[in-house]
């Protein structure tokens, strides 16, 4: 099926089938009427927000779902590395990851009116991370934008994706990524979104052999929103690292659904996802783990902690295993809870006030998470943002 | 090629189920079939109250609007419900046993086979209390004088419904309603027997109760209800085991267990569930679809379920604690095996509704050959439930690469003051544990079979000492056969 025959396919499902309903078991603890109900429009204007890029990195400026080739800086690009509008590379391969596996991905794959494409060729390394920004700032607006990463064979890549904007629109992002064999992709995407905003990112990723794919997610924004990461290891000895960290008050719903694919042997596995829920909250964790039969020599690890700030804050995590392959080492961990009185106690009896003994214990809560991004510009930005949330949540 | 272990394995004897006969007694059945009529004739031929029959009739009307689910990982064709008979009662003399004398005596020696000599247990100063089903109606129940003096109620369900009318109708659908689920609902609407029991205020149940089931005509479905009421302060200990024949066709075993705790009542329901599991091939067994509920209703109750499941084609059950009363604890214990082509999904709910109420899930599974074996489990917090803790420990062993073994937690929590804990993993059986203990001169089969037990033991020290060392054989015969 060709990019238009499956476009045409995917409108077709969308507006047939509509938004799933929390009788849907992968939607049950997600509402997403709110969505459903409201209607958007395709208007187009210029952002006016303000943006700032990481240091040193390659700035890709989409404003209000379309690529700004005067804000963003791809003019020195280095060789064997081609980045651009998804609409200029009609790329076989689109749509081959995603195409209709859910209604947020349907109607993405039927509607994106533009998108990130990255491709490096086999052997390049690209050092120079790529700084893909989002403004969105017109108002009842849906952007579904299609973004297409390619990393070939011994070659490496970095990926930044911040998500902003203010009052009320509809983020819909599907992100296919392709990592040939040994090739490497570090994606990291910050989320802060307005927070009468709704956010759906469908994330699919398929690993060659050895390859590596390490994905980092901090979520801040959105009044409902949820990342849907699904990472294929389809050749031996490739490792996939998903971790994230998501920081949620008022009434903001996030849901989280990963699903590690082991369908050959000698692959690895790590998930790390830490919330810290406040007010009135809610987060879902969905992690699903397969392990194909003749997977063997399978390691994944998965673990989701949360802490509950305030009476309100709600979790749901259903941290999955199915395995069918006896040679693995297979685990899964999840807690809920509160604050150790005992900690905070500690820190009073060395003369730390509660508030700050609070703020000092989220903070170690939510580092553990933040220490394992590689890319030190974006830790450092990642940080400063975590910091003052925080800092937000102490007062 | 095959491993060592893998040719181990292969050599021991085909997985032979000792319980498979079939004794010959004449039984009195409903023809198969489903409809009013037929819930009606069940309720006319146990004569019982109107408010029963008409419960039955609610309960069948409301299944007729039902589907059954289809979310468990476990895989069957449909089932025909018409095609099963709903009521099979072995043929007596018209007046029910007054001892154990009048029974049947091929009926007893039935049992004897199964281990439960029920003449020797009312000789011997006993230790435990059977009550036993046989097809769907209770046969024999010991030990009745000795409990009644203390005014403990042990009988079977259609002799309850008759005696203790009050106690039924108040209790009866009061954890598990008929509306509850699809498989509940049938047996709400066709149970034939069962067992039930009451302990009265402050009486600690001075022996085991038990009750042992099986299943042995033909084409029939056994809908067995057990109701298990702790009054304040009461303390008891309930065993329950189940054998059926061995037979090419699927058998239907949809029961129902509720049990109810009052304030300061304990109650340890310990399960060795053993019903045929078909033939190597996958051919014949029992689906085993069991509703099994505990209602921790006054402060300081506890409920503690412990299961040993190494039976049945299919096994499809969540022994579930509503945890209501403050300080309540519940407790789930469980081993669950599955060799060649038997299915499980099981598990356990633990809603946290009361005050500083914990509970503990310790789950074991083990697959081998090309069984699938889900644990399946749910713990809720709800927002009022201040200082819930909870400890959930899911491992599962694979024996073989043609088995899967998963693990589906729902962990819902609403109360920020709640500790919850969730852990699981999955391995291999240990390749270097078998070869050690091959060099000490243990056989492989030996050695798996020490290495399971081992692997188990957590759960297994939570058993009655007897239903301990039977759990432990059954395992070993269960593991028979398997493919390492």
């Amino acid at each position: 099926m060709n990019l238009a025959e499956l476009r045409k396919k995917a409108e077709m499902e969308f507006s047939a089938n509509g938004f799933p309903t929390t009788r849907e078991e992968l939607w049950r603890f997600s509402d997403v009427s709110p969505v459903a109900n409201a209607v958007f429009s395709n208007d187009w204007k210029p952002s006016e927000l303000e943006f700032q890029s990481l240091e040193g990195s390659l700035v890709v400026v989409f404003e209000n779902g379309k690529l700004s080739r005067e804000k963003s800086n791809l003019g020195n690009l280095p060789e064997g590395v081609r980045i651009g509008s998804i609409l200029d590379f009609p790329d076989p391969r689109i749509g081959s990851l995603a195409g209709t596996q859910s209604a947020f991905v349907a109607a993405n794959t039927a509607r994106f009116s533009d998108g990130l494409w990255i491709e490096v060729d086999d052997g390049v390394q690209l050092e120079t991370p790529i700084h893909l920004i989002h403004l969105a700032d017109l108002d009842g607006a849906a952007f579904h934008l299609r973004n297409f990463i390619s990393v070939g064979e011994n070659a490496s890549a970095t990926l930044v994706e911040e998500y902003v904007g203010e009052p009320f629109y509809w983020t819909n992002t599907v992100t296919e990524c392709f990592v040939a064999d040994r090739g490497l992709l570090d994606r990291y995407k910050i989320q802060r979104e307005s927070p009468s905003a709704f956010h759906f990112q469908t994330l699919e990723a398929r690993l060659g052999a050895e390859a590596v794919f390490s994905n980092h997610a901090v979520t801040l924004g959105s009044r409902l929103g949820r990342d849907d990461i699904r990472a294929k290891l389809a050749g031996r000895g490739g490792e996939a690292i998903c971790n994230g960290l998501y920081l949620l008050n008022g009434k903001q719903h996030f849901d989280t659904h990963l699903f590690v694919d082991h369908a050959v042997p000698e692959c690895n596995s790590h998930e790390l996802y830490k919330g810290i829920l406040d007010e009135k909250a809610h987060a879902v964790f969905c992690g699903r783990i397969l392990v194909r039969q003749d997977a063997q020599q399978t390691d994944a690890v998965q673990s989701n902690r949360n802490l509950l700030l305030s009476r309100g804050a709600k979790v749901n995590t259903l941290p999955q295993l199915e395995i069918y392959a006896d040679d693995v080492k297979c685990t899964h961990g999840a807690t809920i809870g509160e604050l150790d009185e005992q900690a905070l106690y500690y820190l009073q009896t060395r003369g730390i006030d509660p508030v700050q003994g609070q703020a000092m214990l989220t903070g170690a809560f939510a580092n553990e998470v933040l220490d394992e991004i590689r890319c030190a510009p974006f830790k450092a930005y990642a940080e400063e943002r975590v910091r003052t949330w925080l800092e937000g949540v102490a007062k | 090629m095959k491993s060592e272990t893998e040719k181990g394995f292969d050599g021991l004897a085909d997985g032979e189920y000792k319980y498979g006969f079939v004794t010959d007694i004449e039984s009195d059945s409903l023809s198969p079939g489903l409809n009013e009529g037929v819930v009606r004739e069940i309720s006319r031929r146990k004569q019982e109250p109107e408010w029963l029959t008409e419960w039955r009739v609610k309960a069948y009307r409301h299944w007729t609007t039902l589907e059954q689910p289809t979310w468990a990982k476990v895989e069957f064709p449909p089932i025909d419900y018409q095609a099963v008979s709903y009521y099979s009662a072995p043929k007596q003399k018209i007046d029910a046993p007054k001892s154990l004398d009048e029974v049947d005596p091929e009926l007893l020696e039935t049992y004897e086979k199964l281990g439960i000599p029920l003449r020797e247990q009312e000789a011997l100063a006993g230790v435990v209390a059977v009550d036993a089903v046989f097809d769907s109606v209770s046969v024999a129940t010991t030990f009745k004088g000795k409990l009644e003096e203390m005014g403990i109620v042990f009988c079977s369900f259609s002799e309850a419904v008759k005696e203790h009318p009050e106690l039924v109708k108040k209790y009866l659908g009061s954890v598990v309603p008929y509306k509850d689920n699809y498989f509940a609902t049938l047996n709400s609407a066709v149970f034939s027997d069962g067992s039930f029991c009451y302990i009265p205020k402050g009486v600690r149940c001075p022996m085991e109760l038990s009750t042992y089931f099986r299943i042995n005509a033909a084409n029939t479905g056994q809908f067995e209800r057990t109701l298990l009421i702790a009054d304040e302060g009461a303390t008891v200990s309930y065993l329950e085991g189940c054998t059926a024949p061995q037979r090419d066709e699927n058998q239907l075993h949809a029961a129902v267990v509720e049990l109810i705790a009052h304030k300061d009542a304990q109650i340890k329901y310990s399960t060795v569930q053993n019903w045929y599991p078909g033939d190597k091939d996958g051919k014949g067994g029992i689906y085993n679809f069991v509703t099994k509920r505990g209602h921790c209703r006054g402060d300081h109750s506890k409920i503690s379920w412990t299961q040993v499941e190494t039976g049945s084609a299919i096994t499809w059950k969540y022994p579930s604690c509503i945890l209501k009363g403050d300080h309540s604890v519940g407790e789930f214990y469980s081993v669950a095996v599955t060799n060649n082509l038997q299915q499980a999904d099981t598990g356990t709910k633990m809603i946290h509704i009361g005050k500083n109420t914990s509970s503990t899930i310790i789950s074991k599974g083990i697959s081998a050959g090309r069984a699938q074996n889900s644990y399946r489990g749910m713990v809720k917090v709800v927002e009022g439930a201040e200082n819930a803790r909870n400890f959930s420990q899911c491992d599962s062993m694979l024996i073989g690469d043609r088995c899967g073994a998963h693990t589906f937690p729902y962990i819902d929590i609403n109360n920020p003051t709640a500790q919850v804990e969730h852990e699981a993993t999955t391995t291999k059986i240990g390749e270097e544990q078998i070869f050690y203990c091959n060099q000490r001169g243990l056989d492989t089969e030996e050695a798996v079979n020490l290495i399971v037990n081992g692997f188990c033991k957590e759960v297994f020290k939570e058993l009655p000492m007897e239903f301990a060392v039977e759990a432990q054989k059954l395992l070993g015969i269960s593991l028979e056969g398997s493919v390492g």
